[in-house]
């Protein structure tokens, strides 16, 4: 049975570290590796957490990290484009119905997601779907903030885009 | 390189930025940025939440797998402790060498 601190951590932040994860990587089953890793880390690093910043910053910068080694993993086993898993996405859609109406949308907006580069891909995740602070952004990601704001800009562009000419294509 | 480029400090684009601008102008460009950011997102965060949903599962999923991966690494610890433990036991009885405790015995 797992301590019940470590249940809570995994309770309160599991889904966003997921978001970062699965946004980096475009791949469920690494995302929910990358999870469980960060988790991990998490967990026996908690006593180096100075509190300099909130645990949700501190965990998210550990899933970003862990996420980006990954990815390197990844393409040093650089598997062939076409052999790599066509990762569905609308994974909250169990309703098969409804997956299978949203699967074409959102593989556009998976597509242009794919376009920005993997720190440009965490920017927009974390303030769109985590709604945090550019200065939040920044810590976590140990970047300067303008760099967050600029990224952003350039990374909705490009994902409005994508889901406007969408929204108009359909009937 | 652009405007917003320069705000970032990103000068991957590799030109010249010979003609650094005064901080009033790059306050004026961080306005202008933080204009552009304020418009409303909704629908694309709305659409990216929907993108990046974890399995319903993802919580017990974690748990489990957590769980596992803590248990099979203090297994681990445990077996090396036997191991090492062990290992010290066997070159005590196999070797002629006296021990440091013999020795220390021996000593007094």
């Amino acid at each position: 049975m797992l301590d019940r601190q470590l249940r809570g951590l995994i309770e309160d932040h599991a889904a966003a570290v997921y978001h970062v994860a699965f946004g980096v990587l475009h791949d469920r089953g690494l995302a929910e590796d990358v999870v469980q890793e960060t988790m991990i880390k998490a967990w026996e690093g908690s006593s180096s957490f100075r509190g300099d910043s909130s645990i949700r910053t501190w965990i998210l910068r550990i899933a970003h990290n862990t996420a980006i080694d990954a990815l390197r993993r990844r393409r040093e086993h650089s598997t062939a484009p076409e052999d790599l898993p066509d990762d569905e996405g609308a994974g909250a859609a169990s309703d098969p119905a409804r997956r299978a109406a949203g699967r074409a949308d959102l593989a556009v907006l998976r597509d242009a997601l794919d376009e920005l580069d993997e720190l440009s891909r965490t920017i927009v995740v974390l303030r769109e779907v985590e709604g945090m602070s550019y200065q939040q952004i920044a810590d976590a990601l140990d970047v300067p903030i303008a760099t967050v704001k600029t990224r952003l800009l350039r990374a909705r562009r490009v994902l409005s885009a994508a889901v406007l000419d969408q929204e108009t294509d359909e009937p | 390189m652009t405007e917003h480029d320069r705000i970032d400090g990103d000068n991957s684009s590799g030109e010249d930025d010979s003609s650094a601008s005064s901080d009033q102008t790059d306050a004026d460009l961080e306005l202008q940025l933080d204009a552009e950011l304020a418009g409303d997102e909704g629908l694309l965060g709305h659409r990216l939440r929907e993108l990046l949903a974890p399995e319903d599962d993802l919580f017990s999923q974690t748990t489990h797998q957590v769980d596992r991966t803590l248990r099979a690494r203090s297994a681990l610890a445990v077996g090396m402790d036997l191991l090492g433990l062990g290992w010290l036991t066997m070159r005590e009885l196999l070797t002629d060498e006296p021990s440091r405790a013999d020795g220390e015995r021996e000593g007094t």
